[in-house]
């Protein structure tokens, strides 16, 4: 589903106009950024919890110069779906692809 | 191990809420149905793209083997499906803003890490002495490992003993507007409240450090997301679409044309002294002076619409005293003199 379908949605099943909820959708994810950039984890129920972890820095190998690099610290973001999702997502075990 | 803070949903909506200007009960109701429908849409395999967030779908896990953690049997566990959340490039990078600067330091063999790892301090310390000579390449590299200390500390003192003239610059530059319009930066020093960090980060200012001048900073900053354009940009800030030359005129130098903004770049929205519907002199004519870099902007590429945006800023402007006047071509002049119209931000 692209964005543009998804406002589209959103904007029927809420009765508001599309600029309405582009307005929100844009402010929900600057929202969550600057949450998950200050360290602060949220949960929205039913689909999962956001949080953001530091991941050290360490030696790996780079393929390209084919010699060992030292990677920069980095944040990355974690998301855990919630169970309502996990248990959603096992009743279509039916629809597994071959 | 600590955990890492988390708040509730209901404190996550009110952040919203107080972000989007909206009342509570709204974003809540939507932030419920936007839960509903990307769960509803995960859950039958769809791929949901929410613009400046990320895409949330779902993936395959074969069957694979298992242990019993208690009882060491092996097991057999079946193949699911499992929620997957990709974020969107501009929230990695806004995330790690703080580390935008770190790059990768690539190692030689032979040549055990330079400075301490976080995970294996211990692992640094014990360097065993290198039986054979190091060849030219090596040597460049080790000259960069002690070159690259000595660099960032001429950069941080370049920081620190900048003259405070030139960071009054740069706030000048960004801001426009201070606290008494004409009283000089000297005056004005420690008479009002220090400017915000994202403010002091653009200008060049460390946040830690106290600031020089105290000019009061009502710009605000706006980051490129997905699907952003000058046009929104300026509907969301300003509440009129049309003052949107403004944003380029104040952020020409950032971006790379009136149509091309690049996720990740960081626009300063330009105070307006008055509102749409009853703005300034001073407004109008930065917004005029904007419409026209758009229109020089066209015209190198014979668009149609640079005519009309020669027009609105003829509507305010004297275009033969304004700078690169002779580049507005005669043509245009005479065209755009028979147009009548209304001009939609004033």
């Amino acid at each position: 589903m692209k964005s543009s379908e998804l406002k589209n949605i959103l904007s029927q099943r809420l009765g508001i106009p599309q600029t309405e909820v582009q307005k929100l959708l844009q402010h929900t994810a600057i929202s969550m950024a600057r949450l998950l950039e200050s360290g602060i984890g949220f949960t929205l129920p039913k689909l999962g919890t956001f949080s953001a972890h530091t991941r050290a820095e360490r030696v790996s190998y780079h393929p390209g110069l084919k010699s060992k690099v030292i990677l920069p610290i980095k944040k990355t973001i974690l998301f855990k779906p919630a169970t309502v999702l996990k248990i959603a997502l096992k009743q279509r075990i039916d629809g597994s692809p071959a | 191990m600590d955990r890492p803070p988390k708040i509730t949903f209901a404190e996550f909506t009110a952040v919203v809420a107080d972000e989007a200007g909206v009342s509570q009960k709204r974003t809540n109701r939507f932030l419920h149905e936007l839960v509903k429908l990307t769960l509803e849409s995960v859950v039958e395999g769809e791929r949901v793209i929410v613009p400046g967030l990320g895409s949330f779908d779902r993936s395959w896990r074969n069957p694979r083997a298992g242990l019993h953690p208690q009882t060491r049997e092996v097991l057999e566990i079946e193949g699911q499906y499992r929620a997957v959340f990709k974020p969107d490039t501009a929230l990695r990078r806004f995330v790690n803003q703080k580390y935008a600067d770190l790059k990768a330091i690539p190692l030689a063999d032979d040549i055990v890490a330079a400075r301490p790892l976080i995970d294996e301090p211990m692992a640094v310390q014990e360097v065993p002495v290198l039986p054979k000579p190091p060849s030219e390449s090596v040597k460049n590299r080790r000259y960069w490992i002690w070159l690259l200390p000595l660099l960032m500390i001429m950069f941080w003192l370049g920081i620190v003993f900048v003259t405070p003239s030139e960071r009054v610059q740069k706030l000048d530059q960004i801001n426009r507007v201070t606290e008494g319009e004409s009283k000089p930066f000297e005056e004005a020093r420690g008479s009002v409240s220090p400017p915000e960090e994202s403010v002091l980060r653009t200008a060049g200012v460390r946040s830690t450090e106290r600031p020089v001048t105290s000019v009061r900073v009502t710009v605000d900053l706006h980051e490129i997301l997905m699907q952003d354009n000058l046009w929104k940009i300026s509907d969301f800030f300003y509440g009129n679409a049309y003052l949107w030359p403004n944003l380029y005129r104040a952020n020409q130098n950032e971006i790379r044309g009136p149509d091309l903004i690049l996720i990740g770049d960081v626009l300063e929205i330009p105070p307006l002294e008055g509102e749409p519907g009853s703005l300034t002199q001073n407004d109008l004519t930065d917004i005029s002076e904007g419409y026209l870099l758009v229109y020089f902007e066209y015209s190198k590429e014979d668009e149609p619409e640079a005519l009309d945006y020669l027009w609105v800023a003829s509507r305010f402007l004297d275009l033969t005293q304004v700078d690169r006047a002779s580049r507005i071509k005669a043509g245009d002049l005479q065209t755009i003199s028979t147009i009548k119209g209304r001009v939609r931000f004033k």
